[in-house]
């Protein structure tokens, strides 16, 4: 790559299949290529870990077996109870989907999905409108008494409730911001890293020397991306399942 | 054939595995309520923090602005939501680390 390069051009969606329908552009771009290829990835992973179904796993069935039972026995159980295993389905799918996205991105040459807030931003919408539709579904308009918390004097109420509606609103962007956010500034700082390689090795003399530091940084930060991809993809996991919780049992935790 | 035999061989085991399986069912359903808070709790929260507060301030300025087009009250609809979304911003927080000494008090 010429040293001129932006480390934020690695996020531009490009054009790989120009399509149009009824005025809208929905090409295939490299995201799309992405996002199927993590579907792809996601899917064979989980039907060929489970193809033998053995009683004593192998090596691919323990590792779909480790991250059933992250996302069930160590996630939803512990946040939600056995009411939540209703939305494992839509929770593992989140898990995995973000899993292999991140983890993709990754790759060299590759594109991040999630670094892209159109992207998380979507699935977070997703989430609020299924709290909304469940909250309103299971328990009416004593939904709304989500937003007037209990013990409160009566005079303060003007001030608490939009607070409470502020801070309920603020749940999507919270959510999609996190995981975009996070992905965005990893990808860059080692992309900044890998261009301080490039220009001292290039500067010469004693500054070619030097060009080891960087180059020590990106590795560790390579590291520090593989955790952060693997834990925002279960931040947004469980993250979920807390307002999915509180949506099915309003204040009962309290 | 081949299956059937081993099937009826394994049956035995089966039973046994059945009851091993009820065994860590039971174990694994009551150590979780007992114990909500695990040593990844807090590293979660370093990840949740930032973010949701500024969410929070965003969302407060956004309905601000938002408040501001639609009445015409141009500074005022800005300048209290925002102020409000910081105000929820810190209860997001306070809420999230655990209720001030205060508050505790008075709740429950």
């Amino acid at each position: 790559m010429a040293a001129g390069h932006s480390p934020m051009e690695q996020f531009t969606i490009k054009t790989l299949v120009p399509i149009e329908f009824a005025g809208y552009d929905i090409s295939f771009t490299n995201s799309s290529l992405w996002m199927l290829l993590a579907v792809i990835c996601s899917a064979a992973f989980l039907t060929l870990g489970v193809k033998r179904d053995g009683v004593v796993p192998g090596r691919l069935q323990s590792i779909v077996e480790i991250f059933y039972d992250f996302i069930m026995r160590q996630t939803v159980i512990p946040v939600m109870g056995e009411s939540g295993r209703r939305f494992f389905p839509l929770l593992f799918t989140f898990f995995i989907f973000i899993f292999f996205t991140n983890f993709l991105g990754l790759l060299p040459y590759s594109f991040t999905v999630t670094s892209h807030i159109a992207v998380t931003f979507a699935m977070a919408l997703l989430v609020f409108a299924l709290v909304l539709v469940i909250g309103f579904w299971t328990h009416g308009l004593r939904f709304l008494s989500l937003f007037v918390p209990s013990g409160v004097p009566a005079w303060i109420m003007p001030v608490i409730v939009p607070i409470e509606v502020i801070s309920f609103l603020s749940r999507p962007i919270s959510l999609s911001l996190r995981l975009a956010a996070n992905m965005l500034a990893g990808h860059t700082m080692l992309k900044v890293f890998a261009g301080f390689v490039v220009s001292l090795l290039g500067a010469g003399g004693v500054f070619s020397a030097l060009a080891i530091a960087p180059l020590l940084a990106g590795v560790a930060l390579t590291a520090l991306e593989v955790l952060v991809a693997a834990v925002q993809a279960w931040v947004f996991t469980m993250l979920t399942c807390i307002y999915l919780n509180e949506a099915v049992h309003l204040h009962d935790h309290h | 054939m081949a299956t059937n035999t081993t099937d009826q061989r394994e049956d035995p085991d089966q039973d046994r595995l059945d009851e091993l399986g009820r065994k860590i069912e039971a174990a694994r359903g009551t150590s979780p309520e007992q114990g909500p808070q695990r040593p990844a709790a807090g590293r979660n929260l370093a990840y949740r923090l930032p973010t949701e507060f500024v969410a929070a301030v965003f969302v407060g300025a956004a309905l601000g602005w938002g408040f501001d087009r639609l009445t015409g009250l141009k500074p005022f609809g800005i300048i209290v939501f925002s102020i409000l979304g910081i105000v929820a911003a810190f209860h997001l927080v306070f809420r999230l680390v655990g209720k001030p000494p205060v508050d505790k008090d008075e709740g429950n």
